[in-house]
């Protein structure tokens, strides 16, 4: 009888203490690295619900310089600058649109995501994802992954990152994005950091 | 008379496990964060951690927490009692660094805010945290 007692109060104080545990909270062990300014060249993706999305700017962004081409002459700068406004290029992720305005000069693309772009968070986890395809030609010593982050995207954000910066080795850093806000890269715009 | 009392510890054991289950449950899981920078030691520098909402910064400083409104309207500045943390994080920039805990409420405006400490030269670290969940600096304290 008393060992069935020492038995249950053993028994009952270890619950207890992983109960207390529960109810009091997790540590997370993060290296909350400071901002600082970087070389290497950023490797966008958008966070957006559970979805991760590659945002190849520079790519879209080639490509539109391309469709824009050069002007005729001199004379023609001006039309050739309103001609930037409304051009669009696609790639599998995002639709990038030039915009433009001539007073005061300015140049200016909205990315704008497509319906099912990107892939989902449960997705990137595989070991033979396209996530990790891309990642896999990132170079470490001359890139990082940088993340625009929607407000509903925090666990997706968190579970890419550890993939990029954890798995793989790269640097990493992060942009908060409001929900409603666009995203339009411009020439005054501010400049990625890594973390 | 022994095996009674046996009996009663059981019941009253029960009736524990009981209790703190239903309190750990109406608590919720992971209701609270606590964050370990694990580089801190090398860095050299304290963390300051400002939990940002959109609205208020709660300044931690050891046990203490103060909640600071930052902004009286969306396009106004700082107010004064956010510009005096401002004033005394340049002041200890080569010691401290400020740490953001940003909420999603706070992801529209948060550059702004952190240009403030941009700006004088205060370096700067940035994690996301879910809106309700608490959170808490481990290891060195200011």
């Amino acid at each position: 009888m008393v060992d069935l007692l020492s038995n249950t109060v053993g028994a009952l104080v270890f619950i207890m203490i992983f109960t207390v545990m529960a109810a009091s909270g997790v540590v997370v062990l993060k290296r909350l690295p400071l901002e600082h300014k970087t070389k290497s060249k950023p490797i966008n993706f958008l966070c957006e619900k559970s979805r991760i999305i590659p945002l190849d700017n520079a790519g879209l962004e080639s490509r539109l310089k391309a469709k824009w081409g050069r002007p005729y002459s001199l004379f023609d700068i001006y039309s050739w600058v309103a001609r930037y406004n409304g051009l669009e290029v696609e790639d599998e992720h995002f639709v990038a649109r030039g915009e433009s305005t001539i007073s005061p000069l300015s140049l200016s693309i909205l990315f704008t995501q497509k319906r099912d772009g990107g892939y989902a968070v449960n997705q990137i986890q595989l070991s033979d994802s396209k996530y990790r395809d891309l990642l896999k030609r990132v170079k470490a010593e001359s890139d990082f992954v940088h993340f625009l982050v929607r407000p509903d995207a925090i666990d997706s954000f968190i579970a890419a990152r550890k993939i990029a910066a954890e798995e793989m080795g790269i640097g990493t850093g992060w942009m908060p994005l409001a929900a409603d806000s666009q995203i339009r890269f411009t020439s005054r715009g501010r400049t990625p950091t890594e973390q | 008379m022994l095996p009674f009392i046996g009996l009663l510890m059981c019941v009253l054991g029960v009736l524990l496990f009981v209790t703190l289950s239903v309190a750990a449950l109406a608590m919720g899981p992971n209701v609270k964060e606590g964050w370990l920078p694990l580089d801190d030691n090398i860095r050299g520098k304290t963390p300051i951690l400002v939990e940002w909402d959109g609205t208020n910064a709660v300044i931690h400083r050891g046990n203490q927490k103060a909640s600071v409104l930052v902004y009286l309207t969306s396009n106004s500045s700082i107010t004064p009692e956010f510009s005096a943390f401002v004033t005394e994080m340049e002041r200890k920039r080569k010691t401290d660094y400020v740490l953001f805990a940003v909420r999603p409420s706070g992801f529209g405006n948060f550059q702004i805010l952190a240009d403030e400490f941009r700006n004088k030269r205060v370096d700067i670290g940035y994690e996301p945290i879910t809106q309700d969940r608490a959170v808490r600096l481990m290891g060195r304290q200011p």
